[in-house]
């Protein structure tokens, strides 16, 4: 399981990072430019993964992360280092995709716009399909955007729990951090998502005998 | 927890994502042993949580370095970035005024239709930009659920 704390250690051991980590931040602080370049390509791939999976769209999820790198950067001088950078960013790009949703779903409401389900998403272009025949290979294509255009509808909140548990592998206790909210409302919102999810696999499973 | 009044789907969510304390896992195994019901349940959130895609994002060195780039491009110009923050503001500031022109008193404004659906446009534009900073929002998805 992938921990908060971990997505910077993957490669390092922990103590190696966080010296590294502290040296980058200082020279940033001296102004060196390059430091913080650094700082971004050994995080930019994490948390675009991550906005991506939240927003479904690549371009959208590059802003969000743009953005995150842009609030560190302006609130490096009273970065106080209680938590590491990584974990900070991973955060703050949370709680942006969260809000950027939100602003979506408010702006088609209010603008009639199309809805989830017709709109355009490249999370499913990259998925490989597995199935042995033509016929199998159409069915579960046709189930995995089923539960693609779920995943879009669910409340923000309740996508963001559920991406951050079933495709990021954190822990309830870690997303309820993550995200600032209780670890009951993250099982809560777990729970619902998944519910959610049988039911459209029992639908999807019925119509196709 | 044998009998099928303790059957709770919430907790076989939580054993599928090995969430549950040791002593809660034991007690919900002890259970599935004697509800038929229950596995069915749990064999049905497996299969349909493994229909969920799993889409996987890598980015090249090349891909990597370039949006460094631009993140640093725009750190260099901060005028520019707040330009466009600040661009929406500057926008609603204006169709503000010029509302405040058109509906002057003691003028009659010529109202074309196509004024009529701008300004209308304008009046929904501010209210998202108003809803945007407001806390409300956070509780949106909370009032959809009670509604």
């Amino acid at each position: 399981m992938t921990s908060v704390d971990s997505l910077l250690t993957d490669e390092y051991p922990r103590t190696m990072y966080e010296t590294t980590e502290k040296i980058l931040i200082d020279q940033v602080r001296a102004g060196q430019e390059s430091a913080f370049a650094q700082l971004i390509d050994g995080q930019s791939e994490k948390l675009i993964s991550l906005a991506w999976r939240l927003v479904g769209q690549r371009e959208e999820a590059e802003e969000i992360v743009q953005e995150a790198f842009l609030r560190l950067y302006r609130s490096m001088d009273s970065f106080r280092g209680e938590s590491r950078v990584g974990t900070w960013l991973y955060r703050t790009v949370s709680r942006l995709a969260i809000d950027h949703l939100r602003r979506e779903k408010l702006k088609k409401r209010i603008f009639f716009f199309r809805s989830d389900d017709e709109r355009q998403s490249d999370l499913l272009d990259g998925i490989a399909d597995s199935s042995a025949s033509p016929q199998e290979s159409l069915l579960a294509r046709e189930t995995a955007n089923q539960m693609h255009q779920l995943l879009n509808r669910l409340p923000a909140r309740q996508k963001a729990v559920f991406v951050l548990r079933h495709h990021e592998g954190l822990s309830l206790k870690e997303i309820s951090t993550t995200l600032g909210i209780e670890e009951g409302t993250v099982k809560a919102h777990l729970h619902r998502a998944v519910s959610l999810f049988r039911k459209e696999f029992r639908k999807d499973r019925e119509e196709s005998l | 927890m044998t009998d099928q009044q303790n059957c709770n789907e919430e907790l076989l969510t939580l054993y599928h994502y090995a969430e549950l304390s040791e002593q809660e896992a034991r007690e919900l195994e002890q259970h599935l042993l004697d509800c038929e019901a229950c596995r069915i349940s749990l064999d049905e959130i497996a299969a349909s949580l493994a229909a969920v895609p799993h889409p996987q994002l890598t980015l090249s060195e090349g891909q990597r370095q370039q949006f460094s780039a631009r993140v640093s491009e725009k750190i260099k110009r901060p005028r520019a970035y707040l330009l466009q923050r600040w661009g929406g503001a500057f926008a609603m500031a204006a169709a503000l005024g010029l509302m405040v022109i058109l509906l002057r008193p003691g003028e009659q404004p010529v109202v074309h239709r196509p004024a009529a659906a701008a300004l209308a446009d304008i009046e929904v534009l501010e209210q998202l930009e108003m809803l945007k900073e407001l806390e409300l929002l956070k509780d949106l998805e909370l009032l959809q659920e009670l509604g």
